[in-house]
């Protein structure tokens, strides 16, 4: 193989899409070519480059398409027999020693208003002084027709509430700390986060915010997270989380941020952390700020 | 509950079954569309066409393909339709400065992360330019095939099957891809 052969087949050597024995033959050829192995090097930086310009989707775009998603699967006509069955088996599955339908099904209906009434009641206590508005959704969830031309529905109501008042005003503190753990969606969270860490000055939040940047499994909201954070960064609680952080996170970005809101203090404390993720850490960024970290606290790169 | 469960409750009307199907999937459809469109709107609106079409067709889907392979093959021709009305106003307008506004949304992460080294930050607003401009001079097919492998890290083959063509007709247009990429970008890296 001539270095223009091996250079054509360059681009897929570094995808790993050439068959066995075009490998094979090219990395023969590298062995004994210098030009060609430094355009090996050339192309994996590109590939590096490339690399950066991926975009990740934010959060809170997916959070909105998920929500959009659902609410037009709603309205979109339903396959009558297929999605009934699944309710028929549901209500086959839930009817309490064959008691007949006629009685337990509007018993069920009064009880899951009951639970939607109550629950929005416990929610919120009547004394804040927030201004609201409601709406209630409803959706059938189960028909039985019946011989006698009538029909009994279950119907699931769920209340919606229009909040508006200050981080402050314990409700609305309460409701945002509840929404920072809520699994189901990390575009409520994002906003929680944000919402809370311009008032962070309680305890409570701040480790909310804390825990939310530890443990949360979105990189958005732990971005959002140590943004919150900035004002507490001396903080030894904070610092502690951040060092965690800085040596666990898998996201660079948020690794990134790490390291930056550490180094804004350097203390003799973050030595064995940064020689520790010098050892590990492959972003360059991150890299350079650790070494310059060290080199200022007059402490070497490596650990003996 | 397994993939194929989740598909069968689905198929059998179960929308909390579709819903968490939606969840296993939907990532990388996102990324893939925001990637390929540079485009938070375009992104949406096509992962609201894709899972309605597959919520709607879903009961015509018969395990003789994964299901990634199905809903990707939906995604791709979505997008490839973008791409292409795109690639036809963009002629019909000549020369004006369409596609800048994708990229404004994302501005704030890339900044904040080099915050503090403007020297950085310079040289990577224009490497993002570059690629950009590169990225734009692709055909639409060579545009995908290249996100699929270089970015979803699909293998050739997988790509093949999605596009409904050859293993072989995915390289070459790989191949292309690249070779134009690296021109575009030669001077700079």
């Amino acid at each position: 193989m001539n270095c223009e052969q091996a250079k054509s087949l360059i681009p897929l050597f570094l995808y790993g899409e050439l068959l066995f024995d075009e490998e094979e033959a090219v990395e023969t050829h590298l062995e004994s070519c210098a030009g060609c192995r430094s355009e090996v090097v050339r192309q994996t930086i590109w590939h590096r480059a490339l690399d950066r310009a991926a975009l990740t989707p934010p959060a809170a775009l997916l959070a909105g398409c998920r929500q959009e998603l659902m609410a037009r699967i709603r309205q979109e006509p339903r396959t009558g027999g297929k999605r009934a069955s699944v309710w028929r088996r549901l209500a086959g599955w839930w009817n309490p020693g064959g008691i007949p339908r006629w009685v337990w099904q509007p018993a069920a209906a009064a009880v899951l208003l009951a639970i939607g009434f109550g629950s929005s009641r416990l929610l919120i206590p009547g004394s804040y002084r927030a201004t609201e508005a409601e709406r209630v959704e409803s959706r059938v969830r189960y028909i039985e027709p019946e011989d006698s031309g009538r029909v009994q529905l279950v119907v699931e109501e769920t209340r919606q509430r229009v909040l508006n008042g200050r981080l402050d005003e314990e409700p609305i503190r309460r409701l945002l700390l509840a929404a920072v753990r809520d699994p189901s969606d990390p575009g409520v969270r994002v906003e929680s986060i944000n919402a809370l860490g311009r008032d962070s000055n309680t305890r409570e939040v701040r480790q909310a915010l804390l825990n939310a940047l530890r443990q949360d499994p979105n990189a958005g909201v732990r971005l959002k997270a140590i943004e919150g954070l900035k004002p507490y960064a001396e903080e030894p609680e904070t610092r502690r989380t951040l060092t965690e952080v800085l040596l666990n996170d898998d996201n660079p970005g948020v690794r990134t941020q790490a390291v930056d809101l550490l180094m804004r203090r350097r203390e003799p404390d973050v030595v064995g952390v940064l020689q520790q993720l010098l050892q590990k850490e492959d972003n360059g960024y991150i890299r350079m700020r650790s070494r310059q970290a060290l080199r200022a606290m007059n402490a070497s790169e490596g650990t003996f | 509950m397994e993939e194929a469960a989740l598909i069968r409750a689905a198929q059998a009307g179960d929308d909390s079954a579709f819903e968490e199907l939606v969840h296993l999937h939907d990532q990388n459809v996102l990324r893939l569309s925001l990637n390929l469109l540079r485009s938070p709107e375009d992104a949406y609106d096509v992962y609201q066409e894709a899972f309605l079409r597959v919520y709607r067709n879903l009961d015509q889907f018969r395990f003789d393909c994964s299901f990634q392979t199905w809903l990707y093959r939906i995604v791709s021709n979505l997008c490839l339709d973008q791409l292409r009305k795109r690639k036809v106003r963009r002629e019909e307008q000549s020369h004006t400065a369409e596609g800048a506004g994708g990229w404004d949304r994302f501005d704030g992460l890339a900044e904040e992360r080099a915050e503090g080294d403007p020297q950085r930050r310079l040289l990577s607003l224009q490497l993002r330019d570059r690629i950009e401009g590169a990225l734009a001079g692709l055909t639409p097919r060579e545009r995908l095939v290249f996100e699929l492998r270089h970015y979803q890290g699909l293998r050739l083959r997988a790509i093949g099957d999605q596009l409904g063509t050859t293993e072989e007709a995915a390289k070459n247009c790989l191949f292309r891809a690249t070779g134009k990429m690296r021109a575009a970008l030669g001077d700079f890296l």
